[in-house]
């Protein structure tokens, strides 16, 4: 059968045909980033991330995800990154799903992310437990995996060469509240009340232990389940132990409103309250209660490049970066990425994995990311108070101490 | 342990246990009337703390009012549900019946939980009201103010209730189709509407007490499914069938998790569990089960 040709008259014959397929087959598998990733030419990177977007540990995960897509955004509208092996700057292209902050579902995810999206990096998910769940998927595809937020010993128990966190052990990270608190001097005895999980369980101890060798009198440290509702007995026993200070450490933004309400509700009148993690949903939930409470976030107010490239993505993202003080972790994990792309200067796993464990850049003027040989980072949180519904930096400790407040047991409202 | 102590433990429980009452009483109700396992329970009670928040939040009204006003939405709202959802599966044998409905229920249940966790992408808010009262303060005791407010509204609630079921002839129907359905009809008792009015009260309970939860503690998008499963633990450990079952079933757990949280937090929650357990080891029917 023959097609008449419109404009020549001559008939198209079935060679024809067949050969004007396979030339636009072949341009359009030539064009495909597959095929040209396959012949050692890359078109894009794609980086792979879940982020937990629904879950218990939404209210201080999900806007997260939005800061990393205007991260990506951000930076493809520079060009890219550029890739020393390929002399030119290569475009970010992000794979982010919705972890529901369960592990098997995040496992599930980066099972994916490597094998259908065939990422060339990971970015964890929120919390050493989700990272816990998911860390083995980089080990077994042999891809960088970049652990945000996530810290605890047990992530680092084996030697996965495939991982690291940005952030210092769990038992250091609140180091610089102790340090704090022995210059402020005022209180002496600490109840701390954590939620049973890995992460919380570990910092608690930590936290604990760290007060302790500061001095001072741990008088309760134990877990909750994650299912309570109700704290009041909790409490009590907690006030027959006489604490100057109550500290809850929950990365569950609605239990620790519940915890701090109830203390309230109770009447409890503590001197300091301390909360390990409060995004702006905790202050909101506690409304004038909030007033002078302590907690930590993971940057701290200055005029450098690095500060107003965080505080830039944050307002892309639709907040503030002391709204969600984890915000500063995640900032520094875009940094990671971007060092260990650029030093390695192609997408070849193994380079990108030497290149990640080798970081040593500084940030924010004052700090440096290094990662240490088990695969933590640097980055530690710094003390900040509640003034009128926002946090204020406590921080640098001289003027911590200077400006701290105790809250002297007054709930507002 | 001081005397105190020992009061103040008790009234903890007490309090507690009243909210937990509430709400499996609604679902008992549904249970006992509908024969439908509402699965799909502790989701209204988190989607009404939801409402009440947000209208807290943006409007201002105080949470009080909104929890005599709101509740009345989600009764519509659980009659609308088993009419469209339940009533169809009416005429299919008993136990596909059990199953199919036990299963729409879980399937409305993640689907509320989805869509209210895709809702709350849009809030930076955590769901909890910033409202207190001044505490009461007798000699050591402390009396939240907060929770004796809410435990006169529960104890109002559920007289209201009793005066429903005892005293009008819709309640008296309730009760008549909870006993023989096939005898209520034939009676004149139009039992599909019954099932969905029951259906509406159930939910309206659960709903009631979501929005005294978001007033003392807080609500959040992923908390139906293991509330419902604490409601069932009461209504079975009471004994199915059984309104002063379910009571004392709500107390039970509210002074055994009071009680046992004050001395080992790590397992306040487990406690009703493995106290469901011992109950039907030795009273497989319940506690005041018929």
């Amino acid at each position: 059968m023959k097609h008449r040709h419109a404009s020549t008259g001559r008939g198209l014959s079935r060679r024809d045909v067949l050969k004007s397929s396979a030339a636009a087959a072949g341009a359009l598998l030539l064009t495909r980033p597959g095929f040209a990733r396959a012949q050692g030419m890359p078109s894009e990177i794609r980086i792979g991330a879940t982020i937990a977007q629904s879950g218990p540990l939404q209210g201080i995960a999900a806007p997260l995800g939005k800061m990393t897509q205007a991260w990506v955004d951000a930076t493809n509208a520079k060009g890219g990154i550029f890739l020393k092996k390929y002399n030119k700057k290569l475009p970010l292209k992000l794979f982010q799903y919705d972890d529901k902050t369960d592990p098997p579902t995040a496992r599930n995810f980066y099972e994916r992310l490597a094998t259908v999206d065939k990422v060339d990096l990971f970015i964890g998910p929120f919390s050493s437990g989700l990272n816990n769940a998911t860390i083995e998927v980089a080990a077994t595809h042999k891809i960088p995996y970049f652990i945000p937020e996530g810290n605890d010993s047990f992530l680092f128990k084996d030697s996965n060469p495939w991982r690291t966190s940005g952030l210092a052990p769990s038992g250091v990270e609140y180091g610089r509240l102790v340090e704090l608190y022995k210059k402020v001097r005022g209180i002496e005895r600490i109840a701390i009340l954590a939620r049973d999980n890995l992460h919380e369980a570990a910092e608690a101890k930590a936290f604990g232990d760290a007060m302790k060798a500061g001095g001072f009198d741990v008088v309760y440290n134990d877990i909750f389940p994650k299912d309570t509702k109700d704290f009041s007995s909790i409490l009590l026993n907690i006030q027959q132990k006489n604490p100057d200070a109550l500290a809850v450490e929950c990365l569950v933004p609605p239990l620790t409103v519940a915890v701090l309400k109830q203390a309230r509700d109770s009447g409890m009148k503590p001197k300091e309250v301390i909360m390990g993690h409060a995004p702006i949903g905790v202050i909101k939930g506690l409304g004038p209660a909030a007033e002078n409470v302590v907690s930590m976030i993971y940057s701290f107010e200055g005029d450098t490049p690095d500060h107003k490239e965080l505080n830039a993505l944050c307002e892309a993202a639709g907040f503030e970066a002391w709204q969600y003080p984890e915000s500063g972790i995640h900032y520094r994990t875009y940094r990671r990425v971007e060092d260990a792309l650029e030093r390695a200067g192609t997408l070849d796993h193994e380079a990108v994995r030497e290149a990640m464990w080798s970081a040593d850049f500084p940030l924010f003027g004052t700090e440096r990311m290094k990662i240490d040989s088990t695969g933590y980072g640097t980055d530690q949180p710094y003390p900040v108070q509640v003034r009128g519904g926002k946090f204020v930096s406590l921080w640098p400790l001289e003027k911590g101490a200077a400006t701290h407040k105790f809250k002297n047991g007054e709930w507002g409202g | 342990m001081s005397v105190t102590i020992l009061v103040q433990l008790l009234i903890n429980g007490v309090l507690a246990g009243a909210v937990y009452t509430l709400a499996a009483f609604g679902l008992a109700l549904i249970f006992g009337v509908c024969g439908v396992l509402n699965l799909a329970h502790g989701e209204f009670l988190m989607l009404c703390g939801s409402v009440v928040f947000v209208l807290f939040d943006q409007y201002q009204v105080n949470p009080f009012v909104l929890v005599i006003l709101v509740p009345w939405l989600f009764f519509v709202l659980g009659y609308a549900f088993e009419r469209v959802l339940i009533k169809p599966l009416a005429l299919r044998k008993e136990h596909v019946r059990l199953a199919s409905a036990t299963l729409v229920t879980l399937g409305a249940a993640l689907i509320f939980e989805d869509v209210a966790a895709f809702a709350s992408l849009s809030s930076i808010f955590e769901k909890s009201v910033s409202y207190s009262i001044p505490s009461l303060v007798l000699g050591k005791v402390v009396l939240p103010s907060l929770k004796l407010v809410v435990f006169g509204l529960v104890l109002a609630l559920l007289a209201a209730l009793v005066a429903f079921l005892r005293y009008t002839y819709t309640g008296l129907a309730v009760q008549a189709v909870a006993q023989n359905p096939r005898g209520a009809a034939l009676n004149g008792v139009n039992t599909a509407r019954i099932n969905a009015i029951t259906f509406g009260i159930g939910t309206l309970l659960a709903a009631a007490a979501g929005s005294l939860e978001v007033i003392h503690s807080f609500v959040a998008p992923n908390m139906g499914l293991p509330l419902t499963l604490k409601y069932l633990c009461i209504i079975v450990m009471g004994g199915l069938g059984s309104f002063l079952g379910v009571a004392l079933g709500g107390l039970i757990i509210g002074l055994s998790e009071s009680f046992v949280s004050f001395f080992s937090p790590a397992w306040g929650q487990t406690v009703a569990y493995l106290l469901l357990v011992a109950v039907l080891l030795f009273r497989p029917k319940g506690l005041l089960g018929i």
